[in-house]
This record gives C-alpha cells, sequence and structure tokens, in this order.
C-alpha cells in the first residue's frame, strides 16, 4: 500500500517511519498494546481498538509526535493515556477537590459521592474486601502513596509488590471483562 | 502522607499502575495471558494490524485532501495576487475602441444614453469578453 506521507524530521519520527515501526512490530508488542488499551477502555468509555488507533492516528497527523529516542511502544502507551484520561475528565461532570474524605473513610454526604468516579473507587474496593494485601495495595494507591512507600507500609519486597499488582490486575479483568465503564 | 487528590486522580494512579503492570511484563507472559485472554492470539493480533493499516490509510486520505484543499487555496490566492488593476483594464479596453472606429461610436453613443462601460463591473465583463474572444491574454496583451 503506498502512503503518500513525505514529511520528515531529525528528531521525531515521520508518518514513514511509524508506518513502517508499525510493519515491525512483533506480536507481544501488538499483544502488549491492545492489553494496555484494554486497561485504559475499562478505565473511560472508549472501546479498545479505538483508543489504540486513535491515538496511531495522532502520531501519524503529528497532533503527538514521537520523538526519535523514545520507544514506539513507550509512546503509543503515554498517547492512549492521555486519550483515555482525557474522555474520563470529559465525561465526569462535578468533581471538587477535597482531601478530607477518601473513598477508605467510610460514606460522606459530600458532592463528591455523587460521582462516577468515587462509586467506582468504592465498588473495587469493597471487590476486594477479604484481601488485605489487595486493599492496604488500593489504600496506598488512592492515597497517592510511591511503591516503595506502598511496600513499607506492607513490609514488602518489591517482588511481593508485584505479585499483589499482577493479582489486582487480573482480578479486576476476569470481574470487569468489558470494563468498568461499561 | 496522604496527598490532595480527587476520585478521578486516584482511579488514574490506580490505572497507572495495572498499566505499568503489563509494561513489566516478559513478552513471554504477554503471549501466555494472550492465550488464557484469545482461542487464537494470532489471529487477534492480524485484527489489530488490520486496524492500524486501516488508520493509515484514514491518515493519508486526510492528509491528501488537506494538501489538496491547500492547493487549492493556494491557487486561489495566487490568483488573487495576480489580479488587473482596474485602471489597467481600462486602457486596455480604451486601446481597443480608439482602433475601431465603429466601436467607438457605439460605445459613445451608448455613454450618452446611460449605457455601455459605465461602471467598473462593465470594464470587468468587457475584459473578461476580450479575454474569452482570444483577443487580449490574461495580462490584457493584444494577441
Amino acid at each position: 500500500m503506498h502512503v503518500g506521507f513525505t514529511e520528515e524530521t531529525d528528531e521525531f519520527l515521520s508518518p514513514l517511519d511509524i508506518k513502517s515501526t508499525i510493519n515491525t512490530l512483533s506480536e507481544a508488542d501488538l499483544l502488549r498494546l491492545n492489553s494496555i488499551a484494554q486497561q485504559y477502555s475499562s478505565y473511560c468509555s472508549m472501546d479498545s481498538d479505538e483508543i489504540l488507533n486513535e491515538a496511531i492516528l495522532k502520531a501519524l497527523i503529528g497532533s503527538r509526535k514521537c520523538p526519535i529516542n523514545v520507544s514506539f511502544i513507550a509512546f503509543i502507551y503515554q498517547t492512549m493515556r492521555s486519550i483515555a484520561f482525557n474522555e474520563k475528565r470529559k465525561n465526569e461532570k462535578f468533581e471538587p477537590i477535597d482531601n478530607t474524605t477518601s473513598p477508605l473513610q467510610g460514606k460522606s454526604a459530600l458532592p463528591e459521592d455523587k460521582t462516577s468516579a468515587h462509586q467506582e473507587l468504592e465498588s473495587i474496593l469493597n471487590l476486594f474486601e477479604n484481601d488485605d494485601d489487595i486493599t492496604l495495595y488500593l489504600m496506598g494507591i488512592y492515597d497517592g502513596c510511591t511503591p516503595n512507600e506502598i511496600c513499607e507500609l506492607g513490609d514488602w519486597n518489591k517482588t511481593k509488590y508485584s505479585s499483589i499488582q499482577r493479582k489486582l490486575r487480573r482480578s479486576l479483568n476476569k470481574h470487569y471483562p468489558n470494563g468498568r465503564e461499561k | 502522607m496522604t496527598k490532595k487528590t480527587t476520585s478521578i486522580e486516584q482511579l488514574e494512579k490506580l490505572t497507572d499502575a495495572l498499566v505499568e503492570d503489563i509494561l513489566k511484563l516478559s513478552d513471554k507472559e504477554v503471549l501466555l495471558e494472550a492465550k488464557e485472554q484469545f482461542s487464537d492470539p494470532s489471529e487477534k493480533c492480524n485484527h489489530i494490524r488490520d486496524a492500524m493499516h486501516k488508520t493509515i490509510l484514514h491518515a493519508s486520505k486526510n492528509k491528501f485532501s488537506e494538501a489538496k484543499s491547500q492547493l487549492h487555496s493556494y491557487k486561489k490566492e495566487d490568483k488573487r495576487n495576480n489580479v488587473i488593476s482596474f485602471s489597467h483594464k481600462k486602457s486596455v479596453i480604451e486601446n481597443f475602441t480608439s482602433k475601431n472606429f465603429n466601436l467607438k461610436q457605439k460605445l459613445t453613443l451608448a455613454a450618452r444614453k446611460g449605457e455601455g462601460i459605465q461602471t467598473e463591473n462593465d470594464i470587468d465583463g468587457m475584459f473578461e469578453d476580450l479575454l474569452e474572444l482570444g483577443m487580449i491574454d490574461e495580462e490584457g496583451n493584444p494577441k
């Protein structure tokens, strides 16, 4: 297939570079991108194919430029992240900043409780109420802790942290096969 | 340790953490997970690649129509820049009429009646007529 792109720059991948990079992606690369797209799709109302191809389109038309020193996978996942997060924020009408409550502090009558994001956080927590490790991990994430801080909280090493993180992801995928937004 | 965050930001952090886990997977682990999810991961890959190619095609079509519209605007702009001044058009027409006695007489008569070449539009119209008849070129030079 001939594509009439001719633009080239020294700092960013040209559309032609992007096209040839796509052709060289391995099965593992494609499936990894698909898996990441599914994760973002779970988070917002877009389909995984839609998110992935929107990211590719942005790269091709130049609204997001891929620096030549950045891996294409990393660039595409960052672009998908931005697409999904923007989509979610666009759909979440009212979300005041409030540090007096958190989903971990019980129910409150603040307007924040009415947002779907807050309900989503609570549903996820409730799902793992019998799993102390995952609950602690989620508490750490919700509180904005770094991985090191979460490890300190749970007295975990990096391997334990990674296995809890993986268990959480796989459980969520199984529990919400069509995404948490759908 | 608690930071000022909204529910959306908390969900974003969770999503980042879940994606971070996918990035940490080895290629082998990615393929193993895909086998659990899809009956034929290779078919899924073909589907992803096909969709990407469709996106490339879509982008190239957009690029083509964008280039086409840019060319159109350029031509329009170029034409506008090459517009012949009203006074030049007038002098081209006067040059013609002065050489043709009959035409000059007819125009003088028409002018007395308040007709003929009176306005800028009349000049433009007559210039276009001369051009269409092949009597002058686009710059108003006699052929």
